[in-house]
């Protein structure tokens, strides 16, 4: 039976008037690729402070591998690897002084401690910047020693809060692969995004958050079962007559149709063939049309329907 | 794992262009620009040469008169005197034949100006004020010990020209070199600051990646507090080794001593710093510009850069001086240069060693909070 390493139970935190975590619940189980997504002030960044036990909190209670977490429970710390959202690493330190700094907060052996790092390096790629300053390197590679940093040590629960801010595509996918890889390991991974790309790509199981509550759990396909929409269709077409948009609103499944732009836009639930009985019905009419797509409902629609807004209403 | 956190801390520090450029390029700098302003005075200094002055006898004083005559003979004389009257004693000091006249009536002092000749008649005749007084009551109260004391105040003016005759100390160049050390040491508080900047979740991610970690906080502040201590320590050494070996500043036979003073002085500097950024919140700049206020307002009450603060601050308020680290600092270099003996300047260490313990102390208890509110 998978065992849970992390259990928060009824956790509030407030910022003065403000309910930065509003009696959350959270429990995730060994392996997991745990994915925390909502929008900038949703409570992500808060819920890994607190589960870190580097913020106070007004209730609630937080165990990590079956022990309460605590600013002193070396314990429980030394089996875990942060990656911070901001890069903190020393400028004066070259790359492999920087990862071994840090891993030798964990580990005192040194050969131990050599070994980890070297394999740190290999695991982020890079190899050929053992000897450069932070300052030398470029964004994606500055991140990636900001992983190193945090993982170096072999922890068993890894938490990475946005690590792919302002990264390019290149480093992002490298970078969203070695998570994988260490969860392939063994590691149990708390992943924190606003990026919905990212969580649906790599993560097992998903907690929406919005406002410090958490709104919406489950897995990819579990979370994009709870809205009405099941798919979207898109047809590009110079003119639609109001009449044929009458018998588009008409059609079975079809709960919303609006044309603007050039665009029809018909979002359907549930129900089969879809696109083809749109389509006929244009056929019908003798309308011709250009560009034709669906869309799967992302967790931006999930979002959407629980909050009534868009999960990337403040994107970056 | 203190012995990796402080390696580190201490390669990162080394690393810090700015901060080793303050720390030591600053003294460095500051003592070469000293050297070529005021070479001249101590090319007179060390010539030794007996300041030129004017007696008015305008009353008898045999006691003056028999000291001025102490001080006015042999080859390595402090003055230089010429007896006349009023007038004539003030055309050779504006001529500036003389440095200053001196009435033997109430020991009064007239100078047209100020310099090092100016500085020690007002030494002189500081010294012999006090010990005029001394005279009178022995003559007053034991008549029968008068020759024993007069015996004994001319062996201490003796002690003013044999000072600067054989240990050169108390001139006021190496008084600038020594305020240079104090200063610095004192403005040492910068590099405290980094014991708080790097070690609180709240001020850094750096330190929020450190607070994470299963090794105690209170192992990594003292990390980074000793690699502080040990940059600080080897920027003050440098600093004494080029103005003794390269500026040939005379810090007569007591250098190892002044190395003692500038290890300690900065070690207290760094201490200082590491309180003011534990109780000043906000940003580095916020702590940064502080540690500067604090370090200036001590060194100028310490005179540091106005000659007579400390001495304005020690007939108000005395108690300061042994609270204030720049003034503690720069004490225990001037007792080391004018005492014969280790007793004060040893009692400045043991109080920058209870300041030492005590900012370390206090920026402790106000570091040592595991969790935050904010972050």
């Amino acid at each position: 039976m998978e065992q849970t390493v992390v259990k928060i139970e009824n956790l509030v935190k407030r910022y003065n008037d403000l309910i930065a975590l509003d009696h959350l619940d959270l429990t995730i189980k060994e392996g997991e690729v745990y994915g925390l997504l909502g929008p900038n002030g949703s409570g992500k960044t808060t819920t890994m402070n607190c589960l870190l036990s580097l913020l106070t909190f007004d209730k609630g209670n937080i165990e990590i591998f079956g022990k309460p977490m605590s600013p002193t429970a070396y314990d429980i710390k030394k089996d875990i690897g942060v990656i911070m959202q901001n890069v903190a690493v020393y400028d004066e330190l070259t790359v492999r002084e920087n990862i071994d700094y840090f891993c030798g907060l964990y580990i005192r052996d040194k050969q131990e401690r050599r070994r980890c790092v070297d394999e740190a390096i290999e695991f982020v790629g890079l190899e050929d910047f053992t000897k450069f300053y932070p300052k030398k390197l470029s964004g994606g590679l500055l991140r990636r020693l900001n992983i190193a940093c945090g993982i170096a040590h072999k922890p068993k629960l890894i938490l990475l809060d946005e690590p792919t801010v302002a990264v390019d595509p290149q480093s992002r996918n490298k970078i969203l692969e070695g998570i994988l890889q260490l969860n392939k390991n063994g590691a149990t991974i708390i992943y924190t995004s606003h990026y919905m790309e990212e969580v649906e790509q790599i993560c097992t199981r998903i907690a929406i958050m919005d406002k410090g509550r958490k709104i919406a759990e489950g897995t990819k396909d579990e979370l994009k079962h709870m809205v009405k929409n099941t798919d979207t269709i898109t047809v590009e077409m110079n003119d639609l007559p109001d009449s044929v948009l009458g018998q588009l609103k008409e059609m079975p499944h079809v709960y919303s149709v609006t044309y603007e732009d050039g665009k029809l836009v018909a979002a359907c639930s549930g129900g089969k063939h879809n696109l083809i009985r749109i389509l006929e019905v244009l056929q019908k009419n003798d309308l011709s049309f250009g560009r034709v797509y669906s869309e799967q409902p992302t967790l931006n629609d999930v979002f959407l329907e629980i909050t009534g807004k868009a999960l990337r209403d403040k994107e970056d | 794992m203190f012995t990796n956190d402080y390696k580190y801390t201490l390669l990162s520090t080394l690393r810090n262009k700015r901060l080793i450029g303050w720390l030591m390029i600053f003294p460095i700098v500051l003592s070469i620009l000293f050297k070529v302003t005021f070479s001249g005075i101590y090319d007179k200094q060390v010539s030794f040469d007996p300041v030129p002055a004017a007696i008015v006898e305008d009353e008898p004083n045999e006691a003056f008169s028999s000291v001025i005559d102490s001080v006015s003979k042999g080859e390595n004389r402090l003055l230089d005197v010429t007896y006349t009257n009023e007038e004539e004693a003030l055309e050779l000091l504006d001529k500036g034949d003389v440095f200053g006249v001196i009435y033997t009536s109430d020991i009064k002092l007239t100078v047209n100006g100020t310099g090092i000749e100016q500085t020690i008649l007002k030494s002189f005749t500081d010294r012999y004020l006090v010990t005029e007084k001394l005279l009178n009551e022995t003559a007053a109260k034991h008549p029968e010990k008068l020759p024993d004391v007069i015996a004994s105040m001319s062996e201490d003016i003796t002690v003013i020209e044999q000072d600067r005759l054989s240990q050169g100390n108390p001139d006021v160049y190496i008084t600038y070199m020594y305020n240079l050390i104090a200063m610095v040491a004192v403005c040492s508080s910068v590099t405290g600051l980094s014991t708080v900047t790097e070690t609180q979740a709240d001020f850094s991610a750096l330190g929020a990646r450190k607070c994470i970690s299963p090794t105690p906080k209170l192992i990594n502040i003292l990390a980074v507090l000793c690699s502080s201590w040990t940059v600080t320590a080897v920027c003050m050494m440098i600093s004494v080794t080029f103005l003794a070996f390269v500026l040939k500043i005379n810090f007569g036979t007591r250098l190892p001593l002044v190395y003692l003073g500038a290890l300690m002085g900065g070690m207290t500097g760094v201490s200082m710093g590491f309180t003011i950024g534990s109780l000043v919140k906000g940003s580095y700049e916020k702590k940064n510009t502080a540690a500067m206020i604090v370090s200036l307002f001590f060194s100028f009450m310490s005179g540091l850069m106005l000659g007579d603060m400390k001495y304005i601050v020690q007939d108000h308020i005395p108690w300061f001086n042994l609270i204030n680290p720049a003034a503690v600092i720069s004490d225990s270099f001037y007792f080391l240069n004018i005492d014969e003996g280790y007793e004060r300047f040893i009692s400045r260490l043991i109080i920058m060693v209870i300041m030492i313990i005590v900012f370390t102390l206090t920026g402790f208890i106000f570091t040592r909070r595991k969790r935050y509110a904010s972050i």
